[in-house]
C-alpha cells in the first residue's frame, strides 16, 4: 500500500504531553500543511517520522513496510535551521546527498567549489531545500521552508515544491508563512493540543485560533 | 555512506589527536616507559569528550546532515564509543 503512514504518535516532554495519537497519512503526490503555533509539536512531529527523535509510541508504515528501527527510513528531511557542515564543499554536499544531477541548476553551478560557510544565509537555505527535494526518497519532510528567503526564493520555492511533488514525492511541510503554506498544500492540518485537525478553509484558522 | 562517517569522524579524530599531544607533552614529560598506553588512552577518552562538546553542544545541527544519510545520533555515538573501546582492548592486550 503506498504512502506514508503516521499513527497512534505519543511524545511527552516531561510531564507535559506533546504528541497525543497523532494520525497522519500522505499519498505520493500529495503537499500535506501542518501548521500550529509555536510549540505546539509540528517539528517534534516531523522528528519522529524522520527517526531522529524517539516517542513513548510511534508506527510509521512507509509504502508498505512498517519502520520500528529509527534509522534508514526512506524520507529526507529539512532541519528549520541551516545544518549542512560549513567546512565542506558544496560539490562534495551534493556527492553525498546523491544529488548529482543538481551540479547544472543555474544557481548551483557558480557555488560547487565554495564551501558552505562561504555561501550567504538566503542562497544557503534555498541549497538546502534544494537538496532534500531532489534527494532519492518517496517522502520529504520540511520543516520551515520560507524562513528566511526573500519573496523571489519564497516562489521559486512553492514552484520546487509543486513541481517534486508533481513527479510523485509526497511532501509534509510546516512553516509560520500561512499563506505561501496554504497555496501550496493539496491537505491541510491543525495542530492544537497533541492533536491533529483537518481544515479546509483559511478562515478556520481564526476559529482554531492561529490567527488574532 | 563510509563517506559520510569518514567525514564525520575526521572531525572528532583531528581534535582528538592535537588534544592527545598536548595532553602528553602537558603531564606526561620524560616518563617514556608509559608513551603508548597514555597516548591510547587519552585519545580513547578525548575522542568522546570532542564528540560531547562539537556535535552535542557546538553543531547540533550537523546531526540532521548525517541523518539524511542514514547516520542517527545513536549511531554515530555508538561508532565513537566503539573505536574508544577497541582501541582500549588493544592497548590492555598490547602492553
Amino acid at each position: 500500500m503506498k504512502g506514508l503512514h503516521v499513527d497512534s504518535v505519543v511524545k511527552h516532554f516531561q510531564a507535559k504531553k506533546i504528541l497525543s495519537d497523532i494520525y497522519l497519512h500522505c499519498l505520493p503526490g500529495e503537499i500535506i500543511a501542518l501548521l500550529g503555533r509555536n510549540g505546539s509539536g509540528k517539528s517534534t512531529l516531523l522528528k519522529i517520522i524522520f527517526g531522529s527523535m524517539s516517542a513513548e509510541h510511534a508506527y510509521v508504515r512507509i509504502d508498505g513496510k512498517v519502520y520500528v528501527e529509527r534509522a534508514g527510513r526512506p524520507v529526507a528531511y529539512l532541519f528549520q535551521d541551516t545544518f549542512l557542515p560549513a567546512h565542506l564543499k558544496v560539490s562534495t554536499v551534493i556527492r553525498l546527498l546523491q544529488v548529482d544531477h543538481l551540479v547544472e541548476h543555474t544557481l548551483i553551478k557558480p557555488l560547487l567549489n565554495n564551501k558552505i560557510s562561504q555561501v550567504s544565509g538566503g542562497e544557503l537555505r534555498y541549497l538546502e531545500i534544494l537538496f532534500v527535494l531532489h534527494r532519492p526518497a518517496p517522502y520529504i519532510l520540511l520543516d520551515e521552508p520560507f524562513n528566511g528567503l526573500s519573496p523571489i526564493l519564497k516562489e521559486q520555492v512553492k514552484t520546487d515544491i509543486r513541481s517534486i511533488a508533481a513527479q510523485g514525492k509526497g511532501i509534509v511541510l510546516t512553516d509560520h508563512d500561512y499563506r505561501n503554506v496554504l497555496e501550496i498544500s493539496t491537505q491541510k492540518y491543525m495542530m492544537q493540543g497533541g492533536i491533529l485537525k483537518q481544515f479546509h478553509e483559511p478562515e478556520d484558522l481564526r476559529r482554531y485560533g492561529y490567527l488574532p | 555512506m563510509l563517506i559520510a562517517w569518514g567525514i564525520f569522524y575526521r572531525k572528532i579524530f583531528l581534535y582528538s589527536l592535537l588534544l592527545t599531544a598536548l595532553c602528553y607533552f602537558l603531564i606526561l614529560g620524560e616518563k617514556q616507559s608509559t608513551q603508548v598506553a597514555f597516548l591510547g588512552y587519552s585519545y580513547a577518552i578525548l575522542s568522546l569528550a570532542v564528540h560531547l562538546f562539537f556535535y552535542e553542544f557546538s553543531h547540533p545541527e550537523e546531526y540532521y546532515f548525517y541523518a539524511n544519510l542514514g547516520l542517527i545520533r545513536r549511531v554515530l555515538w555508538q561508532i565513537t564509543a566503539g573505536i574508544s573501546l577497541v582501541l582500549i582492548l588493544l592497548i590492555s592486550v598490547l602492553t
